[in-house]
């Protein structure tokens, strides 16, 4: 069982890493399990709120041996700090708008899509409520942003 | 001969008696002299004696009426012409005084001689000034009942009855053959009460369009003799010669019309007295007959009916735009609680996939850790899928609450404020004593007119809320209390909690929004306050800043 905490350390430095963002910690517990029954190679840390994100983010943009993630896998209803509005942020910087960041919300609603991709999401997908399906969407992330 | 004459004489006798009695002008012309025989009813029908109406003064041709000579004339012609069995024709005579007296007159030719010439011709004269008179005042009858047929008409048709009493008016007036026709509406003084009467309309044989200018006000009561205002609303009308009238009456009507005779008919509406409607004349002291009050006080009874309709078009009007905008305001009402259930309903819908997104998942993980066997797993999947489901759970629970909230409303009753504190924080005892949170309460509570139940809800919720959030508070501590803000009393819960940043303050009332996860419960707590709150009539907000504690307050009008 992975460790729910944040991790700040990294254990392996050739693994793909994957910022996972996502305040329900039973969800945040299925995305993992996922990639660990998926046998998908990666690091993922997890964060529960917008805040924690973008200090996350922030804090090895400034640090000698940072490694950014290679991807963040984002939810939009977050306390402290809505999802659009790290979307935004990570958009808006310099450093930080290279990372692709995949919206996985279960809003389907046209106004939140709308405004993922205009704040430039790299894609949205709505969480389904299907074990399935859902196994297929990690993967299909999985592969069409890490490799 | 003797029996002859004698029955002559009879004959003739007789023939007066029937004259007489018949009140007829008698004559008797000599065809050939050209001398005329006239009774005596017929030189008094002209004014004269019988021995001033000789053949000097009786100048046929003077005295009938030049309009009527020819066909005098003709008619007596055909008559001796032998081409009409008798001579019979309504002709003017003029009278002494010089006024045309209207007769009729029948004569026949009583003799002829051999070769048929007429010897003389006798005949009858009747004086029809009566008869005319009676067909002249059925004429100017029909005529003012046709006006007031127009007038009727415009009153009941016209829109505005303003509009309509000047046309009915001018029609009257038209065919009344008055000098003015005159509207007078009654209105009390507001300062002394006395009774007045002002000018409305009117209409004036002299202007097209008359509308006298300025006030014109007489006082209907005291200085004029009261009888006038007694007589007029009881409803009979009042008329003569204007050196008749009241002194006051007179002087007013002086300075403003002239009238030498005038007719007043009060106009009568519901019992009560609105005001007068008259004839004038300024040129003869007219004698008003029965035409002209019956006429009147028809017209008087359409003005009646027209300005009651109009009355009741515009409070029929007033109810209509009344109703009009409280449709409008309820529309409004629905309009927004349509959309309040809109963001309720997606709001849920959204909420309820989460928990369900968490059980199918890990429905799929306990399939595979059963089948490998992996009890540890197994018991991890059953107990996620446990917890959410419960959370599901309360989830519903809290929702159907608060949509019973603004449904189901007990009726409010007055309470102390400080009563349904003192309540909450008895109820929720453990959890102050396990947070060891401090609390005070202040003193001299107002009395409120609430849903007792729902407004204990609201504080135990408050101080929950606070008790959750007080962070890494080493002393906390929370205030409940009340201050004046204007009129207004505001009440409070304040802590020394963690607080909530100011982009987060209209968040935290949105329904299942939670200010941080690591607290339990389903944050459905702050939207069931909010709309408990609200459905009271009064508002709620925060002062709070992050790690400055968090003061939320909130009014209830009803106080």
């Amino acid at each position: 069982m992975m460790d729910l905490g944040c991790k700040y350390n990294r254990k392996v430095e050739n693994l793909p890493l994957i910022l996972l963002v996502e305040d329900d910690a039973t969800h945040a517990m299925l995305i993992m399990r996922t990639f660990g029954r998926l046998d998908l190679p990666a690091d993922l840390d997890w964060v529960k709120d917008g805040e924690e994100a973008l200090n996350y983010l922030h804090k090895y943009e400034y640090e000698k041996d940072h490694r950014m993630p290679n991807l963040i896998i984002l939810d939009l209803r977050l306390p402290k700090l809505d999802g659009h509005e790290v979307l935004r942020e990570i958009k808006h910087s310099e450093e930080l708008s290279t990372i692709p960041v995949v919206i996985l919300s279960t809003s389907k609603v046209d106004e939140d899509i709308l405004k993922a991709y205009t704040n430039r999401a790299d894609g949205y997908l709505v969480k389904p409520v299907d074990f399935d399906k859902l196994q297929k969407m990690i993967k299909y992330i999985y592969t069409n942003w890490i490799g | 001969m003797a029996i002859g004459g004698e029955r002559t004489l009879v004959g003739e006798e007789r023939l007066n008696f029937v004259i007489e009695g018949a009140y007829l002008g008698f004559w008797d012309r000599n065809m050939v002299t050209g001398a005329v025989v006239r009774n005596k009813y017929y030189a008094e029908m002209l004014g004269y004696s019988p021995r001033e109406l000789d053949d000097n003064v009786m100048v046929w041709e003077e005295r009938v009426h030049p309009d009527d000579l020819p066909g005098v004339n003709k008619a007596r012609q055909d008559h001796l012409d032998g081409k009409t069995p008798y001579y019979e024709i309504e002709h003017r005579l003029k009278h002494r005084d010089g006024q045309w007296v209207w007769v009729y007159s029948r004569g026949k030719v009583m003799e002829r001689d051999v070769m048929g010439s007429p010897l003389r011709m006798t005949g009858i004269i009747q004086d029809l000034t009566e008869r005319k008179k009676a067909e002249n005042a059925l004429h100017k009858r029909d005529h003012l009942l046709s006006a007031a047929a127009v007038a009727s008409q415009k009153l009941l048709t016209s829109a505005d009855h303003d509009i309509g009493i000047k046309e009915a008016i001018v029609a009257i007036g038209l065919s009344a053959g008055v000098d003015d026709v005159f509207v007078f509406e009654n209105f009390d003084d507001p300062l002394t009460g006395e009774h007045l009467t002002r000018h409305r309309f009117g209409w004036s044989q002299e202007m097209a369009t008359s509308m006298y200018s300025g006030p014109v006000i007489l006082n209907m009561s005291g200085s004029i003799s009261p009888d006038w205002y007694e007589i007029l609303s009881s409803g009979k009308p009042i008329h003569g010669a204007m050196r008749e009238f009241p002194r006051d009456v007179q002087e007013f009507v002086e300075k403003f019309r002239h009238f030498v005779s005038a007719l007043i008919v009060p106009i009568i509406i519901e019992d009560h007295f609105w005001g007068i409607i008259g004839f004038g004349d300024r040129h003869t002291e007219k004698v008003w007959d029965s035409s002209d009050i019956s006429i009147l006080r028809l017209v008087a009874e359409s003005i009646g009916g027209a300005i009651i309709r109009n009355k009741k078009d515009e409070l029929l009007r007033e109810a209509h735009d009344d109703l009009e905008m409280r449709v409008q305001d309820r529309t409004v009402e629905l309009e927004a609680k349509n959309a309040e259930m809109e963001r309720f309903v997606y709001t849920i819908s959204h909420d309820l996939r989460s928990p369900l997104v968490t059980i199918q998942g890990f429905v799929g993980f306990l399939k595979e850790d059963t089948r490998r066997g992996d009890q540890e797993k197994i018991d991890i999947d059953l107990q996620t899928i446990e917890d959410v489901a419960t959370k599901m759970d309360r989830l519903l629970g809290e929702t159907l609450e608060l949509s019973r909230i603004g449904r189901v409303a007990n009726l409010p009753e007055d309470v102390s404020f400080g009563s349904m504190v003192k309540e909450a924080l008895d109820l929720i005892s453990e959890e102050i004593k396990k947070g060891q949170v401090e609390i005070s309460v202040a003193r001299d509570w107002p009395v409120v007119c609430v849903d007792h139940m729902r407004i204990v809800e609201v504080l135990i919720n408050l101080v929950e809320n606070s008790i959750k959030y007080m962070g890494d508070q080493e002393r906390p501590s929370i205030d409940i209390g009340h201050q004046k803000e204007g009129e207004k009393t505001v009440f409070f819960v304040q802590d020394n909690g963690m607080g909530i940043g100011p982009d987060q303050h209209s968040k935290v009332f949105d329904l299942f929004y939670k200010i941080d996860n690591r607290s339990g419960g389903v944050g459905a707590g702050l939207a069931i306050v909010k709309r408990i709150i609200n459905v009271h009539g009064g508002r709620i907000w925060i002062e709070s800043d992050m790690d400055k504690g968090c003061k939320i307050n909130f009014t209830l009008p009803c106080q």
